[in-house]
């Protein structure tokens, strides 16, 4: 009785949670342009035309290059942080790591506002590369706490045996420690990739009238009038989400990375 | 190969002094175990002696060197760590080539003289092996060859065997003492079981809250305890001041145990004096008895030996014999207990 | 390698000058320019004018922003309190689980992590259209004749709150409860405790500051979220982000925006604090 109703709470759960992508994927595979499920016709146009357009492929493009760099700004941080806390283990390490972990406690909104108050003051509202820098530093958390599960693996005496066999600081350093941390950067540089692919409110705020990415396009379709392309666009997002985190489950323990213990 | 010189080591972390003025000198191809219960100061002392901490005051000479100044990873140490702390993401050739590789040797080199080390520990075909897919004696192996395979100056072990359980760690004993004659490097080898210490080192360093007790063979730590610490410390002791009158009778708090011989018959006074357990004698209770007279509290048979507890009053006596004899006294009898003053070793104050 | 001793500067030092530069520069920045531009005033050809007046947090007492306020506080309350009602027991028992399924969830709730709220609105938007989700579905079976559209409404608002906040409260519980020992609920079975019960007596006391820690990220949280609200929630449900939004860049009054963030920030900051200082005389007594 006991486990039919986990199960049961469970499946629920399960369906409450993938349905709407179902019905998403039904709308978006229908051959009609208006939005109806089940589809009466299926076809892929609606695919074609997000992938063809320039309407569509040039806010994708923005996303991408968005994505890609701001991964790199937010790893690197993230790797800094975290080593410096490693290695001094003080007061100093400490006050840069909680810079690190702030962006994630505060509303998303405040972020955003304060963030296009600065462009706009520094005189870079609207351009590409504010946005880039404001995803690279907002999003630093998730990396900053998964690198730091790599560093809590790193046992103090693996490095230590590194230097009583011999090698120097910056041989440990790349010999030993950067190996075993970088299965947790790279999870760090895809989560942010996503994320910041995804990220609707700081670009929309920061440089949304000039620099149209994917979300802000789906999002004023949605309020002003739209065909089914958005719910291909809808369904690419969430398999091109789900497809890099399977590449990465099959290239590192992902489970031991978000922190499960080991078997 | 090196000898070691320990001046007046100490070491204090903020109030707390774990180690307080040790020396030791240790001869080149020695195999010296410092032995001590946890918190003694011992695992302090070999990463000073590693070059992982430094001491806050004291001198260390390698061969007349002043080691102190040399960096850790310039100091020509092996050490095997208590973790291992094989590198996860390199396989076993690759770990005890590690040495060799952050000194530039070159691959094909390094190949060769990490194969020949693995045949040395027995472990000769594992090389590719990944290093999580081994076993706890061959993971404790791998450690023991990458120490070596850098031809250290002083090889250092800090506690490798206690996580194996007994049949693997007494065979790894043997086989690690007979590398170490055979290679004849210095050795360091930290450890809080005695039976450890007893069976594999040259000479045994007894620390106890950072201070060395005593530093001598195996024989001489058990036969002739310097401080009262070791002779407890040591194997299982009978240890009480006794009062050695003018005419020779030795008493414990009135009680006549006998007339003093040996050692004791030189000497008045009151001493603290230490008989082992096979020494003491068991006599049944009898209207005559004027000795020592103790309750049984427990009695253990161990297979070879039948060892008895006794308590007179507060203190504790343990009497022990081979076990051919059946044996004589249950617990809650009362025995007579006597010593043979010969074997009595009185401990220096 | 490595004394503890030297106080001189290492290279970790200078190599922390990278992250606490670039996090000073465009986190605080952005937060003190907020501050400041707060107080400016209003030009309604432009932007703003550098000047020093309350006007903006004058603004802020009165009736409407009030209303919207407490709005903004109750559906997010609520909603954080249901997330975690329901993420909380769905994690006990995933991380129960085989490895395999496990994967299969954490796959799962990465992807809805990530995924834009953007594209949660507008699935939940379909699936409670008239014309392609449930009422439609409803209506095909008879259950209902007139079929309508389940959004907007405060309950579709907070589906979309629930969507955006499980996978989120689910990962942040993932590492404890996998990682938890097993054993104690184990001890309690033995001595005769009903699952439920070693559910409720043994496990919930446990993770009584992680409830309370998650409940309270998930209150700050979708005090500031835009989307859900806007895609789902009739314009009577929306939040004081909403509002700030719609001020500063619909009606391109900064200032305003600036000062009701600024509001946001330090009730938010307040209640972070009190959380913190909470749990710190808990662990004191």
């Amino acid at each position: 009785m006991n486990s039919f109703l986990k199960r049961l709470f469970i499946w629920a759960i399960a369906a409450g949670l993938i349905l709407p992508f179902l019905i998403v994927a039904g709308v978006s595979i229908n051959a009609n342009s208006n939005i109806s499920f089940p589809p009466s016709e299926l076809s892929l146009r609606w695919y074609t035309v997000l992938f063809s357009e320039s309407d569509w492929l040039i806010p994708i493009r923005n996303s991408l290059l968005i994505a890609v760099v701001a991964a790199t700004i937010a790893v690197s941080i993230a790797l800094a942080a975290n080593y410096v806390l490693w290695r001094l283990k003080s007061g100093f390490g400490k006050f840069v790591f909680a810079l690190g972990v702030g962006p994630f406690m505060l509303p998303p909104i405040i972020i955003a506002m304060g963030a296009s108050v600065f462009w706009a003051e520094i005189g870079m509202y609207g351009r590409v590369e504010a946005t880039i820098i404001s995803h690279g530093v907002f999003f630093v958390t998730l990396p900053l706490v998964i690198i730091s599960r790599g560093f809590a693996a790193l046992s103090d005496d693996v490095v230590e045996a590194s230097c009583t066999m011999g090698a120097r600081p910056w041989q440990t350093f790349t010999k030993v420690i950067f190996p075993l941390v970088l299965p947790y950067a790279i999870t760090g540089y895809a989560l942010v990739a996503i994320i910041s692919v995804n990220e609707y409110l700081i670009s929309y705020m920061v440089s949304g009238f000039a620099v149209e990415t994917l979300p802000i396009r789906i999002f004023n379709n949605v309020r002003y009038g739209y065909t089914p392309v958005v719910a291909s666009a809808a369904m690419a997002f969430a398999l091109f989400t789900i497809g890099v985190l399977l590449v990465l489950s099959m290239i590192t323990d992902l489970l031991k990375l978000l922190g499960a213990p080991r078997d | 190969m090196a000898t070691l010189s320990l001046n007046n080591i100490e070491k204090k972390f903020g109030t707390f002094q774990a180690l307080k003025d040790v020396s030791l000198d240790i001869k080149s191809g020695e195999f010296i175990c410092l032995l001590g219960g946890s918190g003694c100061g011992k695992t302090t002392l070999l990463r000073i002696v590693a070059g992982l901490e430094t001491q806050t005051s004291g001198e260390m000479l390698l061969d007349g060197a002043d080691l102190s100044k040399v960096n850790c990873h310039e100091r020509n140490v092996g050490m095997v760590f208590q973790s291992l702390a094989l590198f996860p993401h390199l396989n076993v050739g690759e770990n005890v080539a590690y040495g060799l590789e952050v000194r530039g040797v070159a691959k094909a080199e390094r190949k060769t003289k990490a194969m020949e080390l693995l045949e040395v520990v027995g472990l000769s075909g594992l090389f590719d092996r990944p290093s999580s897919a081994l076993s706890g004696g061959q993971r404790q192996r791998v450690a023991i060859a990458r120490a070596l395979a850098i031809k250290p100056e002083l090889f250092l072990m800090d506690e490798p065997f206690s996580a194996l359980d007994a049949g693997l760690r007494e065979h790894l004993q043997i086989e690690v003492k007979k590398l170490q004659r055979k290679l004849g490097v210095t050795t360091m080898f930290v450890t809080h079981d005695q039976n450890e210490a007893m069976s594999i080192a040259d000479r045994i360093v007894i620390l106890n809250e950072g201070r060395v007790e005593q530093a001598g063979t195996p024989t001489e730590v058990y036969a002739q305890p310097q401080t009262r610490f070791v002779a407890d410390f040591m194997g299982t002791n009978n240890i009480f001041t006794a009062t050695v009158s003018q005419r020779g009778d030795v008493s414990l708090e009135g009680v006549p145990l006998g007339v003093a011989t040996g050692d004791l018959a030189k000497l008045d006074g009151k001493h603290v004096i230490a008989v082992r357990p096979e020494y003491l004698e068991l006599e049944p209770v009898t209207s005559s008895s004027i000795g020592l007279v103790g309750t049984v509290d427990f009695v253990r048979l161990l297979g070879a030996s039948i060892e008895t507890e006794l308590s007179v009053g507060a203190r504790k006596f343990v009497h022990t014999m081979v076990s051919d004899r059946a044996p004589k006294f249950a617990v809650g009898d009362q025995a007579e207990i006597h010593f043979d003053l010969d074997h009595a070793w009185v401990i220096p104050s | 390698m490595g004394d503890p001793v030297m106080k001189h500067l290492k290279p970790a030092h200078f190599i922390g000058l990278f992250p606490l530069s670039l996090m000073g520069l465009f986190f605080l920045g952005p937060l003190a320019f907020m501050i400041v531009v707060s107080f400016y005033e209003r030009d309604p050809l432009g932007f703003y004018n550098v000047a020093f007046v309350w006007d903006n947090y004058a603004k802020f007492f009165s009736s409407f922003y009030y209303t919207i306020s407490m709005r903004s506080i109750w559906s997010s309350a609520l909603g954080a309190v249901l997330v975690v009602l329901l993420a909380f027991p769905a994690m006990y028992i995933i991380t129960d689980m085989q490895r395999r399924w496990q994967l299969f969830w954490v796959i799962l709730l990465l992807s809805l992590m990530c995924l834009s709220e953007v594209i949660l609105g507008f699935a939940w938007l379909i699936l409670l259209s008239e014309s392609s989700g449930i009422p439609k579905f409803l209506g095909w079976v008879g259950l209902w004749d007139d079929p309508r559209s389940l959004s907007p409404s405060f309950a579709a608002m907070l589906i979309g709150f629930i969507t955006l906040g499980f996978s989120l409260v689910a990962l942040m519980f993932y590492p404890q409860m996998a990682q938890r020992d097993r054993s104690i609920e184990e001890a309690a079975r033995t001595l005769g405790t009903s699952p439920p019960r070693v559910f409720t007596k043994v496990v919930l006391p446990n993770y009584r500051t992680g409830i309370i820690g998650a409940v309270v990220t998930m209150f700050v949280y979708f005090l500031g979220v835009f989307v859900m609200p806007t895609m789902l929630g009739r314009p009577q449900d929306w939040n004081m982000t909403v509002i700030i939004t719609d001020k500063a860049v619909g009606d391109a009054n900064m200032p305003l925006g600036a000062a009701l963030s600024v509001i946001m920030l330090l009730f938010t900051l307040l209640i972070i604090g009190t959380l913190l200082f909470s749990s710190r005389k808990e662990r004191s007594s």
